[in-house]
């Protein structure tokens, strides 16, 4: 029972990119498609992978030099289980407790265990490839320097297999909270937004430090050492374990991660169906009657389009990263305004005027709205109110658009023209930044509708299928990234030996407000036709 | 008020309609219907401009859904057999939002709202998101939503699923009232004794091809309609 709950949950997640529901019978992606996104995918790993490389290959000689062996893998199992969790936690909360098809699958001869360890698995999977991405660098790096036996590989492969285990008792528990937490909650899109900025701003003040951690744990390896054995305990019996093979302390890992797991999944599995089937947050609202405003259609269809991104903490936070990006970027330039402008002067860039680099950045930021990449996947099963109702497709498409730029540029600019106050830009610099990024914005928006309507998915059960790993998104949010970093190469490239950096942002404007202008006129025309022809 | 004229619609190379002509005069309560798959929902939907077809006309008020849909679309409501509406919307923005594609004045729209909330008994609920609301209630505020623009023509798919049986009244009354101010309904359902008891004409439909259609007596005669369909689905 529970490989066949696995095969269809495994299916559902492969169906996101392997084919699109534009027609009722879903045709495949082509082997170009299947490339492209293999190729995206191994590059994302490889720089992952290499990035952790990094961090292993600088501590590695200096534990090793501190007859520290132990701690290298032991902070390598802290970075995979910090990994793992800050990347299922969502996911937890999502695929265990909020699914869609909970009640049905309840509903049929199926032991609530096999459901949630159908679900557990799938989550597993994922937790694994989280693992293999820090760890395979830290065997290899390893063994490059030092070398290595058959016992270390055997020992560190079951701590690998093991990790997700350990980080997945943790996700569970937190992600039952957060349901909880949610369900009780009468706005439980602030709660979700807030709880997911903290998860963000831990993880990016980690990134942001990590120079500085890497730097503290070489000079104070011993100090560390004390720590690490004394408070995370199982970190230092799985370090004791995987470097020099200890026995003794790899059942104390076993247990580690076996038996909160254990606990957890016996816990839930016996109250998965009062879990599931608790109220959730519907506090009903008595209505008081008032007058209600009128207003135009398109009008209306933009509300719509805002009230649908608004109403929902998961696409707010997936399609609106590159506006709390800005922000906090800007928060960040309020704050530490000397030291980045210090980093920008060591990269080479204090030729440049600090507008035309802030603007690039961004553009960089603005890549990552991707509202309106999944606004038409999202209509789903409501596509019948679109189709049925006296308005244009054109209207129902622009609507799309306008939601997303709205977000976009509306962030963009504030976030610009904070940073022109506080970078003392000139007006031509600010007016320069400005236009940039609302064509910018619009050139994305429109694209991603674009892209959306060539690869629809209404066969969705939770919408973060659709928000979070649709091929539409992924395509979209990587051809913005491209696009948005292509002015800046062939500025140092090429026009930067006869053209300003202002001069180049007034050029970069004009080319993506003529680049959004045939947009707007294809959606109009390709993009209608494609729109009506979409079968929810 | 509504002509079908030929219709055929085809998923890849099996029809789903075929060659299927109908007429819906103004008044007149058009029961439409068919075992699972026979081509009822492809109808319907056709008539409403959510599917293309591939052959024939539909006619809405003198107006063609392929080449005027916007036209057709205002003298027209659509309640499908599965309400998925706005869940980000509370009722009452929903229908605020319906009310303002089809430019229902405001004065008018709290008056309508008023009534048809009040009548299915959910004008307190109206301040809830509509993702909270049962099967039944979704069902009765698609049909509020419907109802809100006085449409001339309503497409129905199984309208009574999932309604009580004082909603399920509510509708039917309302639908009787609607015909009887020149307004035409046509509408699928399963349940042959409301079919009965209700439509003005009958069509039923089998593998996409009309079997029959006329008034409820010339389609039953002396039998009951239960055993007519099950004698022709034979």
């Amino acid at each position: 029972m529970v490989r066949t709950l696995l095969k269809a949950r495994i299916a559902a997640t492969l169906s996101n990119i392997g084919k699109s529901s534009k027609k009722a019978g879903a045709k495949k992606r082509g082997v170009g498609f299947k490339i492209l996104m293999g190729f995206l995918i191994v590059y994302i790993l490889g720089a992952l992978i290499i990035m952790f490389g990094a961090i292993f290959f600088a501590t590695a000689l200096t534990f090793s030099e501190a007859d520290l062996d132990w701690l290298y893998y032991a902070m390598a199992g802290i970075f995979a289980f910090a990994f793992c969790f800050i990347g299922s936690v969502f996911m937890s909360q999502h695929q265990i407790f909020e699914a869609k098809d909970n009640e049905m699958l309840l509903a049929m001869p199926i032991k609530p265990s096999a459901i949630l360890a159908s679900r557990v698995i799938a989550i597993y999977v994922f937790n694994l490839a989280y693992t293999l991405v820090v760890m395979l660098p830290a065997v290899v790096i390893r063994a490059i320097l030092f070398g290595t036996s058959v016992l270390e590989l055997v020992f560190v492969l079951i701590c690998v297999l093991l990790i997700p285990v350990m980080s997945m008792a943790l996700s569970c528990v937190l992600g039952w909270l957060l349901a909880l937490i949610s369900s009780k909650m009468r706005n439980k899109n602030a709660i979700t937004l807030i709880l997911y900025v903290v998860f963000m701003g831990a993880y990016f003040y980690v990134c942001f430090n990590a120079g500085n951690y890497i730097m503290k744990l070489t000079e104070s390896g011993t100090a560390l050492a004390d720590t690490v054995r004394r408070v995370l305990f199982p970190a230092y019996h799985m370090g004791l374990a995987s470097a020099y093979g200890n026995f003794g302390s790899l059942l104390i890992f076993i247990a580690c991660a076996a038996v909160p797991f254990a606990i957890v999944f016996f816990v839930i599995s016996r109250n998965y169906i009062s879990i599931m089937s608790a109220k959730t947050g519907t506090r009903r609202v008595k209505y008081v009657e008032k007058r209600l405003r009128e207003s135009g259609a398109m009008s209306s269809l933009i509300g719509k389009e805002m009230k649908r991104f608004t109403g929902s903490a998961m696409y707010m936070l997936n399609g609106g990263m590159g506006t709390l990006m800005s922000l906090i970027v800007v928060a960040g330039l309020i704050i530490r305004k000397e030291f980045i402008l210090n980093v920008a002067g060591m990269y080479g860039l204090s030729g440049i005027s600090v507008p035309a680099i802030i603007c690039m950045l961004m553009c960089v930021l603005s890549s990552m709205n991707i509202i309106s990449a999944s606004s038409v996947s999202l209509e789903g099963k409501t596509m019948w109110l679109m189709k049925s109702l006296p308005v244009n497709a054109s209207d129902v498409l622009i609507a799309k658009a306008m939601c997303h730029f709205i977000v976009t540029a509306g962030g963009a600019v504030i976030a610009g023209a904070v940073a022109c106050v506080v970078i003392k830009a000139t007006a031509v610099e600010a007016a320069a930044m400005a236009l940039v990024l609302i064509a910018f914005s619009a050139f994305a928006a429109l694209a991603d509708i674009m892209v959306n309507l060539h690869m629809p998915k209404f066969d969705w059960i939770n919408e973060v299928a659709c928000v979070k790993q649709s091929g539409s998104v992924t395509v979209s949010m990587l051809m913005n990234l491209a696009i948005a970093i292509a002015p800046i190469i062939l500025y140092f490239v090429l026009f930067s030996r006869f053209m300003g950096a202002t001069a180049f942002l007034f050029s970069a404007a004009a080319f993506f407000a003529v680049v959004a202008a045939v947009l707007f006129i294809r959606l109009k025309t390709a993009g209608v036709r494609m729109f009506n022809e979409l079968q929810a | 008020m509504l002509k079908i004229e030929h219709l055929t619609k085809k998923y890849g190379d099996k029809a789903a309609v075929d060659d299927l002509s109908l007429h819906i005069e103004p008044g007149q309560i058009y029961g439409f219907i068919g075992h699972n798959g026979a081509g009822k929902t492809t109808t319907l939907k056709s008539c409403t401009g959510i599917l293309k077809f591939d052959e024939g006309e539909i006619y809405i008020g003198g107006k063609s859904i392929k080449t005027d849909p916007l036209a057709c679309k205002k003298l027209m409501a659509y309640i499908p057999d599965n309400p998925d509406l706005y869940e980000f919307y509370t009722g009452i923005k929903y229908l605020n939002f319906v009310a303002n594609i089809y430019g229902v004045p405001a004065g008018v729209r709290d008056e309508k709202i008023k009534k048809y909330a009040d009548m299915f008994e959910i004008t307190e609920d109206l301040a809830s998101l509509v993702s909270s609301y049962s099967h039944g209630m979704k069902q009765k505020l698609a049909i509020i939503g419907a109802l809100i623009h006085d449409p001339k023509l309503i497409i129905m798919d199984e309208p009574f699923v999932g309604l009580d049986p004082k909603a399920a009244f509510t509708v039917k009354t309302l639908m009787r009232e609607l015909c009887d101010m020149g307004g035409a309904i046509f509408f699928s359902t399963h349940v042959l004794e409301v079919a009965e008891k209700l439509c003005d004409r009958v069509a039923i439909i089998k593998s996409g091809r009309l079997v029959v259609s006329g008034t409820m007596e010339e389609v039953k005669g002396d039998e009951s309609l239960e055993s007519v369909f099950l004698e022709l689905e034979a």
